[in-house]
């Protein structure tokens, strides 16, 4: 009876010895299929992203011709083009009829001008200007001493200076160049 | 004896040979090892850059969808915008035509009551200012930039009705910038107005 046990498990632990060899190759097998199967997979992936990426470039090509196609497109980019130059215009326009109160708000009454100059890049004005003697210039002169005055009209310069005598009396010419304040000019919301 | 050597031949051959395990697991490791390394691992690799390349597509593709929907939005805004339209012209017209300019001046000094003492404007422009058929069958498509036109004005009139020309070439709907001005005494008490203008258009 020994003699049969001992052989009988001689036996059985032969045939697993025998086996297990090919259950790793039928796994292996198996994971080669999964291999091959995991391949095809990638391979219509692959094709199935570029048939999108070619899907997508036709819907580019389309929409592209369509927006140059676009009939109102022409005029629409010249609007633009327009309003973008005339925005530019407008940021930049003067308005000098806001500078003649000003400069009546800085002048005696006993003072009058003969002409007015006014515009360049330096920003100054040029008056020719009449009073009726010299205290009248010396206090024309004064107002732009005071800073409520001189705020708007500053660096003023008398140039010119002439005594006239007439029958009705003497009066002072001269010209005044002053630099004034550009914000005065510029738009303001009433 | 011949068919017991033939028995005896068979089986020597046919089991260790081709059925051994061991070898086939071998083989099989190799050939999976091969089969990931150069055909697999590339074929990935290759996948990878095409989504890659997919999703810049698409997004590519999603912003010209979107520009092409804004292109519609403004196309709609643009033909919903007429009376704008209309006073974008007015202020930077599209044809320079010097005349037109000349005939709001006179329009602007008459509705001041200022005399019009002299008026001077030109254009650097050598474009044609009539009969451009590509203009006129197409408008839109001719090659536009801002252009200038640049001139004297000379009017005569009382302080008050020089201010009020002067207020009115300023707001007026056609934008008109005046960059010098000078004002002296006129005769029988009148001042005359000196303005140095430009004025603009979108033209060709």
């Amino acid at each position: 009876m020994p003699e049969i046990n001992l052989l009988k498990q001689n036996t059985s632990s032969g045939s697993f010895s025998d086996s297990a060899p090919k259950i790793f190759a039928w796994v292996l097998l198996l994971v080669l299929i999964c291999l091959v199967g995991f391949y095809v997979w990638l391979y219509f992936q692959s094709k199935s992203i570029e048939e999108q990426a070619k899907t997508l470039q036709q819907s580019m090509a389309n929409k592209k011709k369509e927006a140059l196609e676009m009939e109102e497109r022409d005029e629409l980019l010249t609007r633009q083009a327009q309003l973008k130059a005339l925005t530019g215009l407008v940021g930049g326009h003067v308005y000098w009829s806001q500078l003649l109160p000003e400069i009546a708000e800085v002048t005696l009454k006993t003072a009058s001008y003969a002409s007015l100059t006014a515009g360049g890049a330096d920003g100054r004005i040029s008056l020719e200007t009449t009073v009726p003697s010299l205290v009248d210039l010396d206090k024309f002169m004064q107002v732009f001493d005071l800073p409520q005055f001189n705020k708007n009209f500053n660096d003023i310069r008398i140039g010119g200076f002439n005594k006239a005598q007439t029958k009705d009396g003497s009066s002072i010419k001269f010209r005044v160049d002053m630099k004034y304040n550009p914000q005065i000019i510029q738009y303001e919301e009433k | 004896m011949a068919i017991n050597l033939s028995k005896n031949i068979g089986t020597s051959i046919k089991m260790p040979g081709v059925r051994n395990p061991m070898i086939e697991i071998v083989l099989l490791i190799v050939v999976s090892a091969l089969f990931t390394w150069f055909i697999i691992l590339p074929k990935r690799s290759d996948l990878a850059l095409k989504q890659e390349a997919l999703a810049v597509i698409k997004k590519q593709e999603s912003e010209i969808a979107g520009q092409l929907a804004r292109l519609q939005e403004l196309v709609d805004s643009l033909n919903a915008s007429e009376k704008e339209i209309e006073l974008l012209d007015q202020s930077l017209p599209l044809n320079g035509r010097i005349t037109r300019f000349h005939f709001l001046i006179e329009a602007l000094a008459q509705q001041a009551g200022v005399t019009l003492g002299n008026l001077n404007v030109s254009s650097p422009s050598t474009g044609p200012v009539a009969g451009d058929l590509a203009a006129l069958d197409k408008p839109f498509k001719v090659d536009r930039k801002l252009q200038k036109l640049s001139g004297s004005v000379v009017v005569i009139g009382t302080l008050n009705q020089l201010k009020g020309f002067l207020e009115k070439v300023e707001t007026s709907g056609r934008l008109i910038d005046i960059t010098d001005v000078g004002i002296d005494a006129g005769t029988n008490g009148d001042l005359n107005l000196r303005l140095t203008i430009n004025s603009y258009y979108f033209g060709q």
